[in-house]
């Protein structure tokens, strides 16, 4: 299959064609990126330098996206979290219900949704944009074909471990953030008079089961693939110059994002 | 026997870039690919090393067909091939000493001090020592040439491609560079191809040339054989770029 010859056909076919076979070959772009983007993940997990050389990158993806992204992560979580406990409280300020269902809701929706949603829609920001604009700085300024030539692998080079640095540092930023959020909402509540620890605390214990843990994390290594994955797809298949790179990076973000809100929607579906 | 290539043809879209061209690449001298901007020159590097893949043609390296070797294939001849792009191409997020050691921690088996006595030895080859620790951003465009041509002879490549290796340079610096790839493929009996529009340096260091316009082959020869050679195209080109033949020793 020669791809490049595909990509011609179609932007000849668009500069010169009118109407409704011009939006089919349009309605055809999609699949063009799809089957691009699964044969990059196919060479990008092909793996073919020396263990040691990608050990190496790995540690260093998992302490740059981990740290790297702690302290907004850290802030956000923590308000989302007290958040959750002030509205909560509004809600059932009629008396009708008991105040441990506050800890409930919090803990419910900070496991279910809020930590890994909320948090990998942040990291697709911060770190998918910086892996786009990495790999597509590298991509433009021949760097990657540097690497060709000299009979590395890029794909498996750059991207896998990129892909293996955020399955393993986003569950745990994830996890950190479902924490920072339980915190979040006893502060808020302990603080501000709305809930005491021992209310909040038996809400969670009473309510939350530990299968919402499970789907957390399934949902945090299913967004943390998408986001590196995507990303580095936007980057390596960008062409031109620096206003490309900064359009891919925009790009990155709104697909990876965009794909984060429909796989969440598919997974609380089948496994809810 | 050496690189060869038969009727490469490569289109984009309707625009065709390389048309039929033929040519044997001499075994262990400098090899130049000349012809003016956009007249295909880079376009025929990346399909001989296998950046682009041709439309049409054959391309053999010391009689193995390239486009027909599997992707695995594919990287261990690279690994014979070292290459000096047109920007340089640095890792810019790396040092020097971390560029031209590059290759090395990749496909050998070196220790960190052989591969610290190797990577002082390019750099000294191409008049750089002591700048292991220096990013690419701290070089100027010579320097940054001189440190490519370093890393691409790191393996001791069999093939040394250099695509415009003293555009952008002052004529000091650019004669500087040519005699240092001059020197590279004397003393490691390399095959180099280099793509110029500098007919200057073709013709100081130029053993076996191509010159192609248009996407065409439109001559070949020696560079002894440039001022008879009887075609208008290339003497228009050397004419337009203001060398004087007579003055040129070969």
């Amino acid at each position: 299959m020669n791809l490049e010859k595909y990509f011609c056909f179609i932007i000849v076919l668009q500069s010169k064609l009118n109407g409704s076979l011009c939006k089919f070959v349009c309605m055809m772009q999609p699949f063009y990126h799809i089957g691009r983007y699964l044969l990059l993940l196919q060479k990008t997990f092909t793996l073919t330098e020396k263990l040691k050389v990608y050990l190496e990158a790995i540690l260093i993806e998992v302490v740059a996206m981990g740290i790297g992204s702690v302290m907004i992560v850290f802030i956000i979580s923590l308000f989302i979290g007290a958040v959750g406990t002030v509205q909560t409280a509004y809600q059932i300020s009629s008396g009708f219900y008991p105040k441990t269902v506050i800890g409930n809701v919090v803990s419910a929706s900070a496991l279910l949704e809020m930590a890994p949603t909320i948090t990998c829609l942040i990291l697709a920001g911060k770190v998918g944009s910086n892996i786009t604009s990495e790999i597509g700085t590298m991509r433009v300024t021949e760097q990657i074909d540097a690497l060709e030539v000299m009979g590395v692998n890029s794909a498996s080079y750059l991207i896998f471990p990129k892909i293996i640095g955020a399955l393993i540092a986003v569950p745990i930023l994830v996890t950190f953030a479902a924490f920072l959020m339980h915190v979040g909402g006893i502060l808020a509540g302990v603080l501000t008079d709305i809930v005491s620890y021992a209310q909040f605390t038996e809400g969670v214990r009473t309510y939350t089961q530990p299968f919402f843990v499970t789907f957390m994390l399934i949902k945090a290594v299913s967004f943390s693939f998408i986001i590196s994955s995507i990303s580095a797809y936007e980057g390596y298949f960008v062409r031109g110059g620096a206003i490309e790179v900064g359009k891919a990076s925009t790009a990155a973000v709104v697909r990876s994002c965009t794909t984060i809100i429909i796989v969440n929607y598919l997974l609380a579906k089948f496994l809810l | 026997m050496s690189i060869l290539i038969k009727g490469i043809c490569k289109s984009f879209g309707e625009q065709k870039v390389l048309q039929d061209i033929d040519f044997e690449f001499a075994d262990s001298s400098v090899n130049m690919i000349i012809g003016a901007s956009g007249s295909g020159k880079t376009v025929l590097a990346k399909c001989i090393v296998g950046l682009l893949k041709p439309d049409k043609g054959e391309i053999y390296y010391d009689g193995v067909d390239f486009l027909k070797l599997n992707e695995k294939e594919l990287r261990l001849l690279r690994r014979k091939i070292g290459m000096l792009f047109q920007s340089s191409a640095l890792f810019d997020s790396k040092t020097v000493g971390e560029n031209v050691a590059f290759p090395l921690e990749m496909f050998t088996k070196m220790s960190k001090n052989e591969i610290k006595d190797r990577v002082a030895f390019c750099l000294e080859r191409v008049n750089l020592p002591g700048t292991e620790s220096k990013y690419p951003s701290e070089l100027s465009g010579g320097m940054k040439k001189r440190v490519g041509i370093a890393r691409a002879i790191a393996l001791n490549p069999k093939y040394l491609f250099c695509d415009e290796p003293n555009s952008g340079l002052d004529p000091k610096t650019a004669e500087v560079i040519d005699h240092l790839i001059e020197d590279i493929t004397d003393e490691f009996k390399t095959t180099t191809i280099v793509i110029s529009h500098d007919i200057k340096s073709v013709l100081t260091i130029g053993d076996k040339i191509l010159f192609i316009s248009k996407g065409r082959k439109e001559w070949e020869g020696t560079r002894q054989e440039i001022p008879s050679a009887n075609n208008a195209t290339l003497q228009d080109f050397i004419k337009t770029s203001g060398v004087n033949l007579q003055v040129i020793r070969y």
